[in-house]
Parts: C-alpha cells; sequence; structure tokens
C-alpha cells in the first residue's frame, strides 16, 4: 500500500482490498465530506490504520458521522448491510442498536472520553431479523485540531461466547438439581423449576408422558400459572413421530392454537420449537418427550437445536436413573421379606425339629426311672440306649440349627452384660458329674470377674459345652481343667485335658465345619464335627478368637477370648434383660456325656439345673398351678420336680419351716410334703398350713411310706387332702396333684363367687357392680381389665342404640376405652349383644383380624386377650356383656369361660334387681313431680322452680316447694325438707303442702304465724318431726316476709349483690316447742330476686355449711344479670359436686317486680290492655341505658313476645300471668326473657296463615338468638342482643308480601 | 297516623289504611300512595301485618306503595324485611 501518494487517499483505497475499492467507489462528493482529496489527516490516517488493521473496526466522521469499516468488521458484524452501509450516516446503519450505541458515540465526542462495554447484549438487525448478539467494544474520539470529530469502534464479537456461558450454567445447574434427585418426582420438580429460570435459550419447556390413546399427560412445564397456554395442541399431530423416537422441530403457531404462548425471558414467543424424544435406554416406543421452545432472537439452527437436545438428555438421564433408583430399592425390600421368610422358616423348623425330640426325651426319661423303680435291668438296657441315643440326636439338631441359624445371619444374638465367672461356673459344674463318674479329675477354677463380659447367655452356653464334651469325648483318663480369667483387656476362657491331642497338621482345620478329626481314638465315634466350628463362629460373633494348642498324646487346650466392653457389638444386637434358662439343652449335653463312660452301671442322675427353677412372674401362670415340694432328700426332690415340670410349675424346699415361709411369701396352689422329715413333719406342717384362714382351702398332699393305714388316716384328719404312697408311680402322682389342684381351684373360685353375689347384693349402681366384679377377677382369672356394658337400663326412654360401658379400672377420657358405644359397632364388648354368644380373642393378631377398631386401644393399653359373655334376662334378651381383658402372655381357656359364664349369671340377676329399684324410682319421681306442679295466679312476680333428685339413690326424696297465690298482689312461696326418703317421706311432704297453703290462705299469711298453724298440726303427724320448712310472702311495695324451721336462709339478689337473709334459727317442725320468734321483714329493691332452697344444695360431706354458703353467693352474683329461670339453671349447675348432688335439692326463686342499674322485672295479667303499659316501661327502661338502635330493636322483639304470649300464652288459662325480664350483663350483653304459662306456638302452625309467622321471624331478626323453652309449666321465651354491635337485620328472611 | 300500633288496634289501623286508599281514587288509579308513620313509636307484628294486606291492595289496583317510617318503625319493616317500603 502507498502512503505517501497526494491523490493518495484514493490509492490507498484501491489497494486496500475489496472494501478499499467499495468505500472508493462511494459517491464522496454528494456527502458532507465531500471528495476524498479534501479529507482531513487525521480521517485518512486513521481510516489507513483502521483498514489496514484485521481487528474488527468502524468508525464514524463528520456531521453526518459517516460510516467507515473494515473487512473484518464487514465479515463479523455488518453482514447484509455492506456495502449498504459504507458513507451512510451511522444513524442509518444502525438504526435498531441507535438507543444503545448513540448516547455513547455521543458522550465520546461531546467528552473526548472512550467508551468501554463488555458483552453487551445488543439486538441487531444484520441478518433480516432481530438477533440477540453480545459484544465487547470501544468508542474512542478521533481529533481533528483538537477538537473530537468522529469516533473510532474497535469491537469483539462475544455472541458464541456469551450464549455458549449461558447455556452451559443452565446444563450445570440442570445437571446439578437432577443429580440430587432420587425420585421421578423430584427429577421433574427439579425441571421445572431449573428451566423457568433460564428461560432465554428456551423460553419455554415442558415434559410429556405419551399415551397409546388420547392425549400425552404434562408432567413438568417451565411456564408459570399465568399463562395459561396448553401446547398440547399444536404438538399432538407429532406425537406418534415422537413415541417412535423422532426428533421433530415444529412451528409456534400463531394466533389460535398459538395465542398466550409462554414468553420465557423475552417479549415474544418463539417462532419454533423442537420435540426430542426422551430415550430411557430400552427397547419400545418412547414413552417421554420434551418439548422446548427456542430462542425467537436466534436463528434456529443446529446449535439451538443441539442445545434443546443436550437438555432433553440431561432430563432423559436422570430419569433413567431415577427409575433405576426406585427399581433397585424395590429389590432391595424384595430381598429383605425374603430374608425375613427365610429366618421365619429356620426359626419354624427348629421348633419342628425339637419338639419331637423333646416328646422323645422326656418319656424314655420317665420309662427309664419307672422300670429302674421296677429293677428291670434288661429292658432298662435297651432304654438307655433310646436315651442316649436321642439325646445325641437332640444335639446334633441343636447344633445344626445353631449353626445355620448363625449363617443365615439370623443373628438373634443378644448381648447382655453377663456374669461371666458365675454363668461359666455353672455350666461346668453341670459336667462334673459326668466327668468324674468317667473316672478323670475336674478341676474348675473360675472366679467371679470384676467386671461383667458382654455375651448372649445362651450362645454362651453353647461355647462351654461344646468345649467341655469335645474334652470328655477326647479324654480317656487324667484331667480336665476349665479356668478363666481376664487377660489383656480380655476375658479367656480355657479348657485343658490331658486327652489324645490332635496333630500339628489339622490344629487349623479343627475349627472347620464337618472337620473329624482322623487320629482320634475318642470315647465314642459319633458327632457331626460341626461343634468347634460353631464355637468358632459364636466367638467371631462376639468379637473374639478361639485358638488352640495341642500335642498328640498329652493334651490340648482351647481358648476362647472376648474382648471386654460394648463397643465392638452391634448397638441393635445389645439387650439388658435377665438371663434365660437352659435347662433343656444342659440336659442333652449330660446325658450324651454320661452315656460315654460304658463302665457306669447306672444312667448318672445329676442335679439338674432346673431344681429350684426361676418361676416366672406372670399372674396367668397360676393357671397352671404351682406345686411347692417340700421333701429332705435330694433324689427325690429331683426326681418329683421332674415329673411334675412339664405340667406345673414346681418350687421345692428342703423342710417345712421353709415351706411355710414360702407360703407366706409365695402364691402356691398344691402342697406336695413328705411326712418324715427332720425338724418338723409333715403333720405338724398340714397343721400349721391349716391354722392359717388364708390357706384354708389350700390343697395338701401327703407323701407316706408304708406304715399302715393309721398313719393316712392321721394325716387326713389333720387337714391333708390326699396321700401317695412311696414309691408311687409318675403318673399316679402327676395324676393326683392335677385332681387335687382342680378341685382347689374348685372351692376357691366358688367361694370367690359366693363373695361376689354377696358384694353384688349391696350394689346401687353399675359403676359400683363392676369394681366389685374386677376385683373377683383379678385374683380369680388374673384379669388386668373387666368391662361391663349394658343397654339402657330404664325402660322407661325409648330404646335407644347406645350401650353404656363401665370399666374397672377407670378410664382416663382421652385415652381409655370408650364410655359409650353404639349398638352393632365393631368392639369385641358389642359382639356378644349380637350374637348371643361370648366372644373370645386370643392375641392381638386375631384383635386385628375382627375388631380392627379396637386394635389400637388394646395395644396402647397393652392387653392381648380378652373373653366376652353376654348378659342374658330371663326373657332371653341379651342386653349386656361382661369382659374380662388379660395382659400378654395369658392364653384363656375353656375354664376361664366357664368361670367368667357363671359370673355373668351372678351379674344378670343383679341387674335385675337395678331395673326394678329404678322403675321404683321413676314412679317416684313422676309422682313427686306431679306434686311439686305449681301455679300462680297473681302478677306479683316470676317464678322459677327446679328439682333435683340425689344421683346413684334409688328412692325419692322428701323435698319440696309450693307457690300460693294470697293476693292479687301478694304471694307465698313456701319450700321444705321431709325426714327420710320414699314413700313415707312423700306422704309427709304432701300433707305438710297441704297444711301450709291451708294455713296460708285461710288464718293470717304472716309467715311466723303459718308456721306456728302448721307446726301444731304436725305434732300429731307422724313422720313429720324432724322437717323443715321455710315460708316467705311476697308483699306489695316490694317488700318480703320469712320465718323457717329449721330451713337454710333464703338468698337475696338485689342488683347484683347476693346475700343470704339472716334470721334467728328456730328449731324443726314437731319438736313442740314454743315458736316465740317473729318473721323478718325486709324490703327490697325492684327486680331483686328471692331464692329459696334445701340444703341438698350447699352441703357438701367434708365441707362446712360455710363454704356452701360462700360458694351460693359466689354463684348468684356471677348469674344476676339472667332471667330468673336461667338464673336457678346455672346457680344449680355451678353448685353441683363432680359425682352430682347426694342428697336432692329443691329451688324455688321469685323476681320481684320492678328495676335496678341493670334489670327490669314486670309481671302482669295477661290482657291485651296490659301490653302498651309494658311497652312503655320498657321503653322508659332503655332509654337509660342503651342507644336508641339497640333499644328499638328491643323493644320490638319484646314487644312480640309479649303480644305473643298474651294471644297464644293464656289459651289455655283463661287469667294467666305474664312475666319479662330485662337484664343487662358487663359485657353489653341484654337478655330478655318473656314467660307464659300457656304453649307458644307459632302463629303459622295455628291458624296456616302466613301473616301470623310474622311475629317469630321478626324477632329472629331483630336479636341474636331466639330460645323458645316449652315446657309443662309454661313457656319462656329468651332473647339476646350484644349491643352496642348490632348485626344487619338477615337477609334470609324474606319478605311476606 | 300517630302513636302505637300493636294488636289492640291493628284491625282498626288496617280498616283506616284500606279506606284511605279507596278513597284518595275512587275510579281513577292512583300512581302512588304514601303511608306517614313518622308519628307512629311502635309497630307491632300485627301492625306490619295490616300494611301488607293494604300493600296487596294497592298493588292489585296498580299503585305503588311507600312508607314515610319513624325510627322505630324503620327498624322493624326492615326486620320484616320489607325495607323496600321504605326508600325513594
Amino acid at each position: 500500500m502507498n502512503l505517501d501518494d497526494g491523490g493518495g487517499v484514493h490509492g490507498f483505497l484501491s489497494g486496500a482490498g475489496e472494501i478499499g475499492r467499495d468505500t472508493a467507489a462511494v459517491p464522496w462528493s454528494d456527502t458532507p465530506l465531500g471528495p476524498p482529496a479534501s479529507w482531513p489527516l487525521t480521517l485518512t490516517t486513521a481510516l489507513r490504520i483502521m483498514l489496514s488493521s484485521r481487528f474488527s473496526m468502524w468508525m464514524a466522521w463528520g456531521p453526518e458521522l459517516t460510516f467507515f469499516c473494515n473487512e473484518a468488521y464487514r465479515r463479523a458484524t455488518l453482514g447484509k448491510k455492506y456495502p449498504w452501509a459504507i458513507g451512510r450516516p451511522a444513524r442509518e446503519v444502525w438504526k435498531e442498536i441507535w438507543p444503545d450505541i448513540g448516547p455513547r458515540i455521543e458522550s465520546v465526542l461531546r467528552t473526548g472520553s472512550a467508551t468501554w462495554d463488555d458483552t453487551l447484549m445488543l439486538f441487531l438487525e444484520r441478518s433480516g431479523y432481530r438477533e440477540e448478539t453480545y459484544h465487547t467494544f470501544s468508542y474512542s474520539p478521533l481529533l481533528d485540531d483538537g477538537r473530537p470529530k468522529g469516533m473510532l469502534c474497535v469491537v469483539t464479537e462475544e455472541t458464541e461466547r456469551a450464549l455458549g456461558q449461558r447455556r452451559l450454567a443452565t446444563l450445570t445447574e440442570l445437571s446439578t438439581q437432577l443429580a440430587a434427585a432420587d425420585t421421578e418426582s423430584n427429577v421433574l420438580t427439579a425441571v421445572r423449576h431449573v428451566m423457568a429460570r433460564h428461560d432465554r435459550d428456551l423460553p419455554f419447556c415442558a415434559v410429556y408422558e405419551l399415551r397409546e390413546n388420547g392425549d400425552p399427560a404434562l408432567l413438568a412445564r417451565s411456564w408459570s400459572h399465568d399463562s395459561r397456554h396448553d401446547p398440547v395442541e399444536w404438538i399432538r399431530p407429532y406425537l406418534e413421530r415422537s413415541a417412535r423416537g423422532e426428533e421433530v422441530a415444529l412451528e409456534v403457531p400463531r394466533g389460535g392454537a398459538g395465542s398466550d404462548v409462554p414468553l420465557g425471558g423475552w417479549d415474544r414467543p418463539p417462532d419454533h420449537a423442537v420435540l426430542v424424544p426422551l430415550r430411557t435406554g430400552r427397547e419400545g416406543r418412547t414413552t417421554r418427550a420434551f418439548l422446548a421452545g427456542c430462542n425467537p432472537y436466534r436463528p434456529f439452527d443446529d446449535t439451538a437445536v443441539g442445545f434443546a437436545r443436550l437438555v432433553a438428555e440431561s432430563i432423559a438421564a436422570a430419569l433413567s436413573t431415577a427409575r433405576a433408583f426406585e427399581e433397585e430399592r424395590q429389590r432391595r425390600e424384595a430381598l429383605e421379606d425374603l430374608d425375613r421368610v427365610k429366618t421365619q422358616f429356620f426359626a419354624n423348623v427348629s421348633h419342628e425339629f425339637r419338639t419331637p425330640l423333646t416328646l422323645i426325651v422326656g418319656p424314655v426319661a420317665e420309662l427309664r426311672t419307672g422300670l429302674e423303680m421296677l429293677g428291670a435291668e434288661p429292658l432298662l438296657e435297651e432304654l438307655r440306649t433310646v436315651e442316649r441315643n436321642a439325646g445325641r440326636l437332640s444335639k446334633m439338631v441343636n447344633a445344626l440349627l445353631d449353626f445355620s441359624a448363625l449363617q443365615a445371619e439370623r443373628a438373634n444374638a443378644r448381648f447382655q452384660p453377663l456374669p461371666l465367672g458365675t454363668v461359666t461356673r455353672e455350666l461346668a459344674e453341670a459336667f462334673r458329674s459326668a466327668i468324674e463318674r468317667a473316672g478323670l479329675e475336674f478341676a474348675v477354677d473360675v472366679p467371679d470377674l470384676s467386671v461383667p463380659v458382654y455375651a448372649d447367655p445362651d450362645l454362651w452356653e453353647k461355647v462351654v459345652l461344646n468345649l467341655l464334651s469335645n474334652a470328655l469325648k477326647f479324654t480317656l483318663a487324667g484331667r480336665i481343667e476349665v479356668t478363666q480369667q481376664l487377660r489383656d483387656g480380655k476375658a479367656v476362657l480355657s479348657v485343658r485335658d490331658t486327652g489324645v491331642g490332635i496333630p500339628e497338621d489339622e490344629q487349623q482345620s479343627v475349627f472347620e465345619r464337618f472337620h473329624r478329626s482322623s487320629a482320634a481314638r475318642t470315647r465314642s465315634i459319633e458327632g457331626s464335627g460341626i461343634g468347634l466350628a460353631l464355637v468358632s463362629e459364636i466367638a467371631k460373633l462376639h468379637g473374639g478368637t478361639i485358638s488352640v494348642t495341642s500335642t498328640p498324646d498329652v493334651g490340648s487346650r482351647f481358648e476362647v477370648a472376648l474382648p471386654l466392653g460394648s463397643e465392638h457389638l452391634a448397638a441393635h444386637q445389645m439387650d439388658s434383660g435377665s438371663t434365660r434358662t437352659a435347662a433343656t439343652r444342659t440336659a442333652a449335653f449330660i446325658t450324651e456325656a454320661a452315656g460315654w463312660d460304658r463302665s457306669s452301671e447306672r444312667a448318672p442322675r445329676p442335679d439338674p439345673p432346673h431344681a429350684g427353677v426361676e418361676r416366672s412372674s406372670r399372674p396367668s401362670q397360676r393357671r397352671g398351678g404351682t406345686v411347692m415340694v417340700v421333701e429332705d432328700n435330694a433324689d427325690m426332690r429331683a426326681y418329683i420336680t421332674r415329673v411334675l415340670s412339664p405340667e406345673f410349675t414346681v418350687r421345692t424346699v428342703s423342710d417345712a419351716r421353709a415351706a411355710l415361709s414360702v407360703l407366706r411369701e409365695e402364691p402356691i396352689d398344691l402342697v406336695l410334703s413328705d411326712l418324715m422329715m427332720p425338724g418338723m413333719d409333715g403333720f405338724e406342717l398340714v397343721r400349721q398350713i391349716r391354722a392359717e384362714e388364708e390357706m384354708a382351702d389350700l390343697p395338701v398332699v401327703l407323701l407316706t411310706a408304708h406304715a399302715g393305714a393309721s398313719e393316712e388316716l392321721r394325716g387326713l384328719n389333720m387337714g391333708a387332702d390326699d396321700y401317695l404312697l412311696k414309691p408311687f408311680k409318675a403318673d399316679e402322682l402327676r395324676g393326683r396333684v392335677a385332681a387335687r389342684l382342680a378341685a382347689g381351684v374348685e372351692r376357691r373360685e366358688r367361694r370367690a363367687v359366693a363373695a361376689l353375689v354377696g358384694e353384688l347384693l349391696r350394689v346401687r349402681a353399675p359403676g359400683e357392680m363392676v369394681r366389685f366384679i374386677h376385683e373377683f377377677a383379678a385374683d380369680a382369672l388374673g384379669a388386668a381389665q373387666t368391662t361391663l356394658a349394658l343397654e339402657d337400663i330404664s325402660e322407661a326412654r325409648d330404646r335407644n342404640d347406645d350401650v353404656r360401658l363401665f370399666h374397672c379400672p377407670l378410664q382416663e377420657p382421652e385415652h381409655g376405652f370408650p364410655s359409650t358405644l353404639r349398638r352393632g359397632s365393631a368392639w369385641p364388648m358389642i359382639e356378644p349383644l349380637e350374637t348371643g354368644s361370648p366372644t373370645v380373642v386370643e392375641d392381638l393378631e386375631d384383635l386385628a383380624a375382627r375388631f380392627p377398631v379396637a386394635l389400637a386401644q388394646l395395644e396402647a393399653s397393652g392387653y392381648d386377650a380378652l373373653v366376652s359373655v353376654p348378659l342374658v334376662r330371663a326373657t332371653g334378651e341379651v342386653n349386656g356383656s361382661l369382659t374380662v381383658l388379660w395382659e400378654e402372655g395369658y392364653e384363656p381357656g375353656e375354664a376361664d369361660r366357664a368361670l367368667l359364664a357363671r359370673v355373668a349369671a351372678t351379674v344378670t340377676d343383679a341387674l335385675e334387681r337395678l331395673r326394678v329399684a329404678d322403675r321404683e324410682h321413676r314412679l317416684f319421681v313422676s309422682f313427686q313431680e306431679q306434686l311439686l306442679n305449681i301455679e300462680h295466679r297473681a302478677p306479683v312476680g316470676i317464678v322459677a322452680a327446679r328439682y333435683r333428685a340425689a344421683s346413684d339413690l334409688l328412692m325419692v326424696g322428701g323435698d319440696w316447694f309450693d307457690v300460693i297465690t294470697l293476693s292479687e298482689s301478694s304471694l307465698g312461696l313456701c319450700i321444705g325438707d321431709a325426714v327420710g326418703k320414699g314413700i313415707a317421706a312423700a306422704r309427709v311432704m304432701a300433707l305438710l303442702r297441704a297444711a301450709v297453703g291451708a294455713a296460708a290462705t285461710s288464718t293470717s299469711n304472716e309467715p311466723a304465724e303459718v308456721l306456728r298453724n302448721v307446726d301444731t298440726y304436725a305434732d300429731h303427724l307422724p313422720g313429720s318431726l324432724g322437717a323443715t320448712l321455710g315460708y316467705l310472702t311476697v308483699g306489695p311495695d316490694v317488700e318480703i316476709s320469712w320465718a323457717s324451721a329449721g330451713h337454710p336462709p333464703p338468698l337475696l339478689l338485689q342488683d347484683g349483690v347476693a346475700s343470704l337473709l339472716d334470721h334467728a334459727a328456730q328449731p324443726p317442725l314437731g319438736a313442740a316447742l314454743s315458736r316465740d320468734v317473729p318473721s323478718t321483714r325486709r324490703r327490697v329493691c325492684g327486680a331483686a330476686v328471692v331464692l329459696l332452697y334445701t340444703d341438698g344444695l350447699v352441703e357438701r360431706r367434708g365441707e362446712s355449711l360455710e363454704a356452701g354458703f360462700a360458694r351460693l353467693v359466689e354463684s348468684a352474683e356471677r348469674w344476676a344479670r339472667l332471667p330468673v329461670r336461667s338464673f336457678v339453671d346455672h346457680v344449680l349447675e355451678d353448685l353441683e359436686p363432680a359425682g352430682g348432688f347426694s342428697d336432692d335439692v329443691a329451688a324455688l326463686a321469685v323476681r320481684l317486680p320492678g328495676a335496678d342499674t341493670r334489670s327490669l322485672a314486670l309481671s302482669f295479667s295477661a290482657v291485651p290492655a296490659n301490653v302498651r303499659e309494658v311497652r312503655d316501661r320498657l321503653r322508659w327502661w332503655l332509654r337509660e341505658r342503651c342507644d336508641e338502635a339497640t333499644a328499638s330493636h328491643v323493644l320490638l322483639a319484646v314487644g312480640e313476645a309479649v303480644s305473643n304470649a298474651v294471644e297464644h300464652g293464656t289459651r289455655d288459662e283463661p287469667k294467666g300471668v305474664v312475666g319479662v325480664e330485662v337484664n343487662v350483663d358487663e359485657n353489653g350483653e341484654i337478655v330478655a326473657a318473656v314467660t307464659d304459662g300457656g304453649t307458644w306456638l307459632d302463629g303459622a302452625e295455628t291458624s296456616g296463615d302466613p301473616d301470623r309467622g310474622r311475629g317469630l321471624a321478626i324477632m329472629r331478626a331483630l336479636m341474636d338468638t331466639v330460645e323458645i323453652d316449652r315446657g309443662p309449666l309454661g313457656s319462656c321465651i329468651t332473647l339476646r342482643i350484644l349491643s352496642p354491635r348490632i348485626m344487619a337485620l338477615r337477609d334470609e328472611h324474606q319478605p311476606m308480601s | 297516623m300517630t302513636g302505637e300500633v300493636d294488636l289492640a288496634n291493628a284491625n282498626a289501623f288496617e280498616d283506616e289504611l284500606l279506606e284511605a286508599l279507596h278513597s284518595a281514587a275512587p275510579d281513577e288509579r292512583v300512581a302512588r300512595f304514601t303511608v306517614d308513620l313518622t308519628g307512629v313509636s311502635y309497630l307491632g307484628s300485627d301492625g306490619i301485618r295490616a300494611l301488607v294486606r293494604a300493600h296487596r291492595a294497592a298493588a292489585g289496583m296498580g299503585t305503588e306503595w311507600r312508607v314515610e317510617p319513624s325510627q322505630i318503625v324503620g327498624v322493624a319493616l326492615r326486620a320484616a324485611g320489607l325495607g323496600q317500603w321504605t326508600e325513594p
């Protein structure tokens, strides 16, 4: 390129390649820049630099910012705009991004400072469409004469990098999230979240599940809920191809199905989308597909599709992994199940093996013993052989099964902290007799260890016994030594023998299964070779080791070392429980060992470890029977124990004194005692037993030698139940013991049932009954809970479906058994009511299958079994059941059911008795109710009365009250309490009541006078002595007057303050004392309440009367602002103690007319003329107490009620009394009550005229609540409104027009 | 109408209403009939019944029905679901 040429611009332009030529070809003269020759030096220099640079640059110069660029720029960025752009104003060239770059250029020209932008997003239209691009560029000024005239831009396009980074970020986040998703749903959630955030490259995505017929299911989508767009419409045609595994590129429709397409991160929806099948690596149809819309501002090319594909593959891989995970998990679960089944099988099989073996070993032993007794030596020999081999078989089976069990990792090993010294010593000692009889010395040096060793006791037993039996087997002469000590932090058991030894080459393999020493001279050649392998396994299981040192013909030493502590053991196998017995196993070993010594004549009778066996403490075991054996001869003791222990629990003592102390401490069901014993003999023992009353029923069987009839007789006379002659046969012994046990049980049961019957006779309620029954059941049956279920006992009410349940022990309301159930519900106590037969549930599985509803409750209570028997009346009707529940470990047997059935019969009788008593009670109560029907006709006050019979008493009481109309303006109220209960008291009560009424209305109504008259009368009335009586008059001017004979004082409630009307105490009636005390007179305020009551209200056992009065006063003040009826009810409720009133309670209250600060009471005759005045008074009272709106509501509502009371309420009573009470409580609630003597009817009910029903509807619309209480003594309508909040009148009321 | 309307005088009230209604236009239609109860201090359900009957008659004649209430009459009418009578 020639730089120096004068007309040189042209020159160098022409030499600058195609772009130079094109630049030169622009008609410059038509531009403000003029011909190139006129261009300033800066411009041409810059041009030169730019055109020769291979970095992408463009520049603008001059007033129009005329555009120039170089080849690199043209290729990279200018695109289709070349060559048009050259020479044009820059603003035109980059019109689409001028808002972005214009200001920058402008600032360069203005300030002369360069700009810098890194990866700026610009939407260029260089290829005919709006394109998302990224550029890093700098604009720098070009100066001419020191002033910026143009601008040079150096630019690098970063689009690929930026997009690549963005896509990478998407993929990275997606794969991170997907990696953490281990289930399909988590995968889909991750997809949703990630793709919703990365919504520029793929503005929307969705995952579909393709189905054979019908629409695909949308599994996940990335757009939010405010776009409801469903692509399924426009992708439907392509789904089949997708299912075949084809990738499909789609156009996104516009309008119609394409309306509301999600925009993702842009301002317009994608034009194209791609549907990618999600292959999961299996053959066949693809079931999932991934739909993604592509960035509308990027070309829809392989890059775009490729990215969508990448995303799809990540998702497919994640779904595949999730599914594999799932399958793996299922497989694992299946394996675990299989393992469980296998283990169960092993457990069952071992049981199967052992049972027949036990049944061989046991009877054979007995046969042998029996034969020994008879001295049948040849037969004995045969039998001994059988026995020995059965023992051997047993041992082999045990070893085999244990080994298999260990192998199958049943590992039910439960490691406990054991006193290993004691355990090992006892186990070793069990071998002593066998070893010594074999002519060997046996040394046991096993001291107590100072620390516990964690081991499974059963497994350790196997270790010791196997090692010892091996030692015995392989040692023909010499000694066997057992030592145990702590060494180097381990517990080491060492068994040394002087036996045949093991050759060195075999010493390692001796612990292998099925290895048998070839060179062995042993006592026997049997043996499966399992023993040492088992020991080795067990040692390993405990984290320990086994080793052997041996010299042939000298001897061997086996050592088992267990580490101390428990850290090396699996935590879930730790057990802190107590040792279990291992009696049967040891016996097998010993028998075998003994059999090896052929020189012994008689089979050894070692002291079996189970003499003095630990008895289980479960009460249910009592049913099997516990026999105490008193015998000083050890062999005899052992023999008897062996004979009896299969069937009974055996307790042995060696002398009579010990026997007596055991009897006092432990539950024993039968005593089997020898006669001849040192110290106390059998006779004395019997005598002492019989001397104690509790043991009077204890069966005692004596063992006597053949000493003559007199001895037996003597024994029987002393009180023994039976005797056995020695020597006796095993079955004789068993039979005798069983019979005597049963008889003893029978005797005991009979006695207990009789006692129960006696108790039940005195009982008065089912709750009490169940307590006695449970005492019996707990004692005789070992019951943990007793439940009595009864249908409604009274005949007065209609039969309903509720069954009441009474439990002993008492149940907590939240967690215990329910106290009512419906008949027919699926509970075991209810079933007998339906079937008429007993229901027996033997265990929780049984329960779960038949009564799943009850399972939770029984489990929570720890119960496992139950028997429920029906209670059948004489009529054959079943209306109850008696249920006994047991805790775990007991299986109810035939005997239990029989006993329970007997008890049920007794219970039914008692219930019948209760039923009759209840009927009587009802009669009395209704009689009393009739008697206490009060009427009053004078509009002197508003009266309310309540009678409450005492709970749980079957007889009616003698409380009564009466209201006497004395005149138009005065009223008499009396209250009394006749002494005693029942019909006699009722009679006295009736007569006294009449007497008061007569006295009050005929002579004077001065209370003291009335009382004197009645007293005189009562003097001649039998049964009235001690009756109390109170009489109160209410006169005009709200004056009250009171006199009483021994009756508690009335309560006065005036303007919210309660007090007792004090007066001089007077004695009750019939005392024949003179009564000089005058009446107490008092003026009370308007709207006051006077309450008369009987002492049952305020008296409580164990509490002073003062406390009761205080409670009454407090309660009265609490409920002061209520209509008098509600007032009485609430006060009664407050004063009722938890179990109900223990004595009858009568309450009679009157609200006097008038007004106080918060109450208004009006009483008037029910004639229409009075209604107006009532309203006026009410209006006046309301005006001072609430706002106008509330007052209107109350006035209108009460007005309606009053209107109605007058109209309807007095239909039955021409001259009835209507009472109105209005109270305001401190919360601002107004309670109004209108009472009358008739039946309040809905107007519409009577005449069928809809107009008439309006009143009630209006009241309901005006007031918050409207309650109508219709009783036999009249109706009361109670209205409430909370002021000042007045709710808008309800819309539900339809206008009637 | 002034005073109180309850069961004692409801029938008389109804008669008065009907008479007023008929006398307002013996032969021609009356466009609207307004009952002025601004001076009424109590309106029980019996009084409302009377109004309803009178309203029925008016409706039968094609006459629009309106009531001018006092405060308490307004409450009563709304409680009876007849509040619309009081709207202008």
